[in-house]
């Protein structure tokens, strides 16, 4: 089993669904590796799906596992947001050097590590 | 209003059981509140609830304990029974942990008896206060409350637990039961203030774009996050739209064909050109921006009136231009070029708007059309300069031959040792050189005799050689470049010695200082294309050959005017002009095809196409037998000829050969002496183009009665011309005017002697 289970919601092919699709899979297949499990959901296919989950606006991201349970919305551009939003492990962000422009990065990563 | 307010009278409930207590409080609060503060009392709680009802109770001084409720049970009872009213707890005891409670189930203040004294005013005052102020904070909260559910976007409030505790109307309408207050929400972002696009499905299932800001704030207090969700599906589709229609755009001015800017109205300097620029010119946008770009790559020759033509569309609202264009890689291509001046109405800005079309293409379509034109043109003139000319020729050879032929016969009657012997034959002399020129002005008019034979070029010019060596001169280097198996051809040999000749003088004069002079020889196959080109030339296989020199070559003034007779540019004595008139029309009249290239300066070109014969029509031996003359056998001869003066001379010289000679000054004369005075000729010489009958005609009347009759027709028109119009046939014999006494002589005792009339 994959230690992340990741639910996309989107709505049809408008132009947000797919960049988030393809943003979601390049971070995924960048910062996960092979270690995750990623459902795509179309909220018009699949309505009882999305109103379990109370799917309010697309895309919507969902990391089912590992615990808690995190959402985060919006196109996923924004890698590092992504991550953060997702409690994705930092440290893995920090080795790849992936980090802010300042040079606040310790300060920030023991910040981000506290509030797991 | 405010004072009054304040001023309004408050009612205050006491509720206590004792009555010493309750006198003193009465007493107290009334003297300390000089009569503003109006007191009921009620020593029951059922009591005071009834009270509480009836009257609109401002605040309540309650007493735990009462007969019919004990303890702090008493303050729930009655809050719970009417909620709304600030209640300040009388204590017996001092505890603050009971206090504490107090406030926490509900109590505005607590006062512990026996201490209350001049506090309890003051406490009513404060509660009254803090209930006004809590008052206020609701209504303004209402008021925030119903300002959200007036905005357009929707609007949620939530609490720290993410629990929705507010939804105002627009996102009740966005969400529908999706979003219910009291309820979790399906939205998570720890990003506040971050503004997203999102998709939304609408209840009614139509989609909605929204653009989401999440911000952190407090509500009645508390931290809450308010989600605004601004529906931006319409400007979203404009914007869709807009790009939709932009990449359209784009790639219409990509494939079309025409390359469209705008200038700048003041400057005429280009502001904006369309992507396919680069196809059409090389190119890109970023070159073609930078300052002069226009201007250095137009045709320097056109340059100046492109300009000029620019600057009219200060003054028109429309112009057009033509002028060729430097392309990137250096090639020029034509360009139509339309202008068009927007004028700015209603605020808008004057704008100049244009359109470039690559239309080379037609240009050179149009300057091969001219070039056709004027080839034409050319042929069209020497045409009918050389109709003219022969046409003069004709007439003066004929005066010449009677000269001649006087001449002639003058000294041939004058004894050997006269002294005017010599004047005579001046005059022969200076005849003959006159026949010589109208010859060639013959030749010129295509009106000579030619007597074509299948030849090999190559042949033609190898037994030409050497005269032509003695001819150039030493400093001269000439060279023979001839094909292999060159194909055959059909002209006089004579003839074309002449036209090598007066090529080869012309190099040679060209090259006074010497260089090179090289005659080649080719087949070659004129196709469709060339045809199309040159409008005297028929496709079809052709033997060239060119005559090369590297003299002072000719401008495009001399060129034009080269094949006109009596044209030259040397000077006087030096040349008459007839030397290339000649070649054209012995060229012409054998069916061929003649250009020049001359560069000045570099030398000059002439080519000679001549039509290609069939393999099987061998050369022929130029060796021809010449029949010795012999007198006549006094053979009687019926002449025909229409002028008189021609007449005369052809019946003196037959005359002095020893003919019997019976003249004839037309057809029907002819015939008169021949079917009615019984005339019995061996030969009939006669003029082919005789007004009322042709030679033709009348020969063919005489055949009737004489079918063995021999006939020499003579004509000042070549036979070939003849034969051509059907006049003649084949094969005829036939003798051109002007003719030498010898000529006539050698021709009649050819046809005498001839079995047949066959030459
Ligand atoms: N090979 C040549 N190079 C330069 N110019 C030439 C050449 N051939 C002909 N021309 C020009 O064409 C003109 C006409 O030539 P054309 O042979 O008809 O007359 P001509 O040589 O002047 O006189 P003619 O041949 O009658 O003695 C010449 O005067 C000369 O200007
Ligand atoms: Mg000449």
């Amino acid at each position: 089993m994959s230690t992340y289970k990741l639910k996309l919601y989107v709505t049809g092919k408008t132009p947000r669904s797919e960049r988030a699709i393809a943003n979601l899979r390049k971070i995924c297949e960048e910062d996960l590796g092979s270690d995750y499990e990623l459902t795509v959901i179309d909220v018009l296919e699949r309505p009882n799906l999305a109103e379990d989950d109370k799917i309010l606006a697309t895309p919507t991201l969902i990391k089912v596992l590992p615990p808690p349970e995190r959402r985060i919305i919006g196109d996923l551009s924004n890698r590092k947001k992504v991550l953060f939003g997702l409690d994705i492990t930092t440290m893995r962000i920090i080795e790849r050097g992936y980090n802010d422009e300042t040079g606040g990065r310790v300060e920030r990563t023991k910040g981000l590590i506290g509030r797991r | 209003m405010k004072q009054v307010e304040e001023l309004r009278e408050l009612k205050v409930l006491l509720v206590e059981d004792n009555p010493a207590d309750a006198a003193l409080f009465e007493e107290t609060i009334k003297e300390q509140s000089l009569g503003g503060i109006h007191i009921y009392m009620s020593s029951t709680l059922k009591e005071a609830l009834d009270t509480i009802k009836s009257n609109q109770i401002d605040i309540v001084l309650l007493d735990l304990n009462l007969p019919d409720s004990r303890g702090e049970e008493t303050l729930t009872k009655l809050l719970s029974a009417a909620p709304d009213v600030p209640v300040i707890v009388l204590t017996s005891t001092n505890d603050p942990l009971m206090g504490q409670r107090l406030i926490q189930a509900g109590a505005m203040d607590y006062l512990v008896k026996g201490r209350v004294g001049s506090f309890i005013t003051n406490a009513i005052y404060n509660t009254a206060a803090r209930v006004e102020a809590g008052k206020k904070i609701k209504e303004a909260y209402e008021n925030l409350r119903n300002l959200l559910n007036d905005s357009q976007d929707a609007i949620l409030v939530v609490n720290s637990n993410n629990i929705v505790e507010f939804a105002n109307r627009a996102a009740r309408r966005l969400f529908g039961e999706r979003v219910k207050i009291g309820e979790q929400l399906g939205i998570v972002s720890n990003e506040p203030g971050h503004t997203q696009e999102l998709d939304v499905l609408r209840p009614d299932g139509t989609l909605a774009v929204v653009e989401l800001y999440i911000r952190e704030s407090l509500w009645y207090g508390e931290y809450a996050r308010i989600f605004t969700f601004r529906d931006i599906t319409e400007r979203k589709k404009a914007e869709e739209e807009l790009t939709k229609t932009k990449d359209q755009l784009e790639y219409l001015f990509t494939v079309s064909p025409a390359v469209v800017y705008t200038l700048n109205p003041k400057n005429l300097a280009l502001m904006w050109i369309s992507p396919n620029l680069e196809r059409m010119t090389g190119y890109t946008i970023k070159e073609a921006l930078k300052w002069g770009w226009w201007e250095n790559n137009v045709h320097p020759e056109d340059r100046e009136r492109a300009l000029e033509r620019r600057k009219e569309i200060f003054t028109k609202s429309h112009i057009w231009g033509e002028y060729r264009f430097k392309k990137k890689d250096g090639e020029y291509i034509w360009l139509r070029d339309e202008l068009r001046r927007i004028d700015g109405s209603q605020g808008k800005q004057v704008e100049i708007v244009g359109a470039s079309l690559d239309i080379t293409r037609e240009h050179q379509m149009k300057e091969e059309q001219q070039e056709l034109e004027n080839q034409l043109r050319q042929v069209q003139k020497l045409e009918s300069i050389g109709r003219l000319a022969g046409g003069i020729a004709h007439d003066f050879h004929n005066m010449l031959n009677v000269i001649l032929g006087y001449a002639e016969i003058c000294l041939n009657s004058i004894h050997p040792q006269d002294p005017l012997r010599r004047n005579v034959e001046q005059i022969i002399k200076a005849a003959r050189r006159s026949a010589d020129l109208t010859r060639q002005l013959l030749a010129f008019g295509r009106k000579q005799t030619l007597h074509p034979k299948v030849v090999n070029l190559n042949d033609v010019i190898r037994n030409f050689e050497n005269l032509l060596r003695r001819v150039i001169g030493e400093h001269i280097d000439m060279r023979l470049i001839l094909a292999d198996n060159l194909a055959n051809v059909k002209v006089d040999p004579g003839q074309m010695e002449q036209v090598i000749m007066n090529l080869v003088v012309n190099a040679r004069d060209a090259m006074p200082e010497g260089g090179k002079l090289i005659i080649e020889t080719a087949n070659v196959e004129l196709d469709e294309t060339y045809a199309r080109s040159h409008p005297d030339v028929t496709p079809g296989k052709y033997v060239m050959f060119s005559v090369t020199d590297t003299g002072c070559g000719m401008d495009k003034e001399t060129m034009s005017k080269i094949f006109e007779p009596f044209f030259t540019t040397k000077e006087q004595g030096k040349g008459t002009g007839l030397g290339l008139s000649t070649v054209y029309g012995i060229v012409k009249q054998s069916g061929g095809h003649i250009t020049v290239y001359s560069e000045v300066g570099y030398g000059t070109t002439f080519k000679i196409y001549l039509p290609q014969v069939e393999d099987k029509e061998t050369p022929q031996p130029e060796s021809e037998e010449e029949p010795s003359i012999i007198k006549s056998k006094g053979e009687h001869i019926l002449v025909v000829e229409d002028e008189d003066m021609l007449r005369e001379l052809i019946e003196e010289i037959l005359t002095q050969l020893g003919y019997e000679v019976t003249v004839a000054a037309n057809g029907g004369e002819a015939l008169l002496l021949v079917e009615e005075k019984g005339l019995k000729p061996d030969l009939v010489l006669t003029d082919v183009v005789m007004p009322n009958m042709s030679g033709k005609d009348l020969v063919k009347r005489l055949k009737k009665s004489q079918p063995h009759l021999k006939v020499l027709y003579m004509s000042g028109y070549s036979d070939d011309a003849m034969i051509q119009q059907g006049i003649l046939e084949p094969g005829t014999a036939f003798i051109p005017k002007p003719f030498t006494l010898n000529d006539l002589a050698k021709k009649v005792q050819e046809v005498l002697r001839g079995g047949d009339n066959k030459r």
